[in-house]
């Protein structure tokens, strides 16, 4: 940065940059930690985490502009909140509990609302903020409120949301609560799903003005 | 009286991995009505999302350029020139594309871009913008923004002159000084040169490149491009940004 360019025959003094914040690329994930999960499938979802988070890390615009929210359900804990992949604790998940679906929606929404309001006061610009929700069951709390918190949501893009159903996902509840038609996952694919979601963070995180953020063809997977 | 003045595009890194062409477009001159001289700058970036977008900010930035010719022409100077003169300016160009697209059968969205121009003489300024990009003016010796860039809520979304609601994002502002040195970017740009937590212009940028114009020998259009070129193209610049760069320079000379 402090080095000089030669303009015809004039040496020109060293310019600087603005010191200026990275646009940020949120995404938060919302993931079913209930018993159901207990073995293989939170073992394979540990392994996807830890795996997307160095997808992230090895990326040099991405590491500066994707920041990673975590919630578990049931119970409903914010393992992380949003923060760069630099910052990543390798949280082990373990199976425990049922499944407050509701009440992690909402806690997920009001963590992403509070999030742009503190990109905002601080003058960074942002992207569509991403809400994955990943779940192997059925709610057994009320997710009819949260269902209406995702459609308004989705109507004045305040965020995208997106649903992932595992092995016995109650498929027809997903479909009442996300706007965007939800995906079963192959088997315990976790692996695959993250490095897929890294790939489209990855993308969407240099993307310039104008661009339509178009996820990859959920290939290799989900069933269809 | 006269200007002194460069102007560089260089595609981003985006565009030159997917072997795509840059989609920026710039025009800078100077035109002379009786002993007056008026310097005409205009930047456009064409939207990252379509095929057409860099074709879009050519004709906006050729037709612009043109309509804005015409009208110093009859006025012969600045004041004159009316609100309504720099919506038919925005218009014409906005026609033109519409124009070419339908010629190619494609929607005008595939054209869509932003526009940046500025006016400048015998004492007096004029500057337009739709979309994002910015007009930096030495103003009582510090760099003023003209109009803070205009993103949408979000960090990749902005206001196109192709857009049907244009007029709605269309600002318009005049100075009644003649500014002394006047740069025009594209949002590529932007990141690197303005301070987003201080809302401010950064002298450190402009400054040593205004001083660079300053001291060529050359009278008006600088040849200055191929080291312009390199500088936009340079690692530290692109570890900042991987989108096309525009950079319209221009200098007073009393």
């Amino acid at each position: 940065m402090n080095d000089t360019i030669l303009l015809d025959q004039q040496p020109l003094g060293p310019v600087t940059f603005a010191e200026n914040p990275e646009p940020r690329c949120p995404c938060l994930l919302l993931l079913d930690t209930s018993g159901s999960m207990a073995g293989r499938p939170i073992e394979e979802l540990n392994a996807g985490i830890r795996a997307f988070y160095e997808e992230l890390q090895s990326d040099s615009l991405a590491v500066k502009r994707v920041e990673v929210a975590l919630i578990s359900f049931g119970p409903v804990r914010i393992i992380s909140n949003f923060s760069t992949a630099d910052f990543f604790l390798d949280p082990t998940l373990v199976a425990e509990g049922d499944t407050p679906l509701g009440e992690a929606i909402t806690m997920g929404i009001d963590l992403v609302r509070k999030r742009k309001e503190e990109y905002r006061s601080n003058g960074i610009s942002f992207y569509r903020p991403w809400i994955f929700l990943i779940t192997d069951g059925s709610p057994t709390d009320k997710w009819q409120h949260a269902a209406s918190m995702v459609r308004e949501g989705e109507n004045t893009k305040s965020f995208a949301f997106f649903a992932i159903g595992v092995q016995n996902a109650d498929m027809k509840v997903l479909r009442q609560i996300s706007v965007r038609e939800p995906l079963r996952l192959q088997g315990l694919k976790f692996r695959e799903f993250f490095q897929w979601l890294s790939n489209s963070m990855k993308s969407a995180s240099r993307s310039n003005p104008g661009d339509k953020i178009l996820l990859a063809p959920p290939s290799g997977w989900s069933e269809i | 009286m006269s200007w002194k003045y460069t102007a560089s595009s260089v595609t981003g890194r985006t565009h030159l991995d997917r072997n795509e062409p840059g989609q920026d477009y710039c025009r800078a001159g100077a035109v002379q009505v009786s002993d007056r001289e008026f310097f005409i700058g205009l930047v456009a970036d064409g939207a990252g999302s379509t095929r057409c977008g860099g074709e879009g900010a050519r004709t906006a930035c050729d037709i612009a350029y043109e309509s804005i010719m015409k009208t110093i022409r009859v006025a012969g100077e600045i004041h004159p020139i009316t609100d309504a003169d720099v919506r038919d300016w925005v218009c014409s160009a906005r026609g033109a594309i519409v124009a070419q697209a339908a010629a190619s059968g494609a929607p005008v969205r595939e054209y869509a871009c932003t526009l940046i121009g500025s006016v400048i003489g015998n004492g007096h300024a004029i500057c337009f913008q739709i979309g994002d990009g910015a007009i930096v003016m030495k103003e009582r010796d510090e760099y003023q923004v003209v109009f803070w860039p205009d993103q949408g809520e979000y960090a990749n979304t902005t206001f196109f002159v192709t857009d049907e609601s244009f007029l709605k994002h269309l600002e318009i502002s005049r100075k009644d000084f003649l500014p002394e040195e006047v740069a025009l970017f594209t949002d590529g740009l932007q990141n690197l040169v303005l301070s987003f937590s201080k809302k401010a212009a950064h002298d450190g940028f402009f400054h040593p490149l205004f001083a660079a114009v300053r001291a060529h020998s050359g009278n008006r259009l600088l040849d200055l491009s191929a080291q312009l070129d390199g500088f936009l193209s340079r690692s530290d610049v692109n570890e900042r940004t991987d989108d096309d760069k525009t950079l319209v320079l221009a200098v007073h000379v009393p």
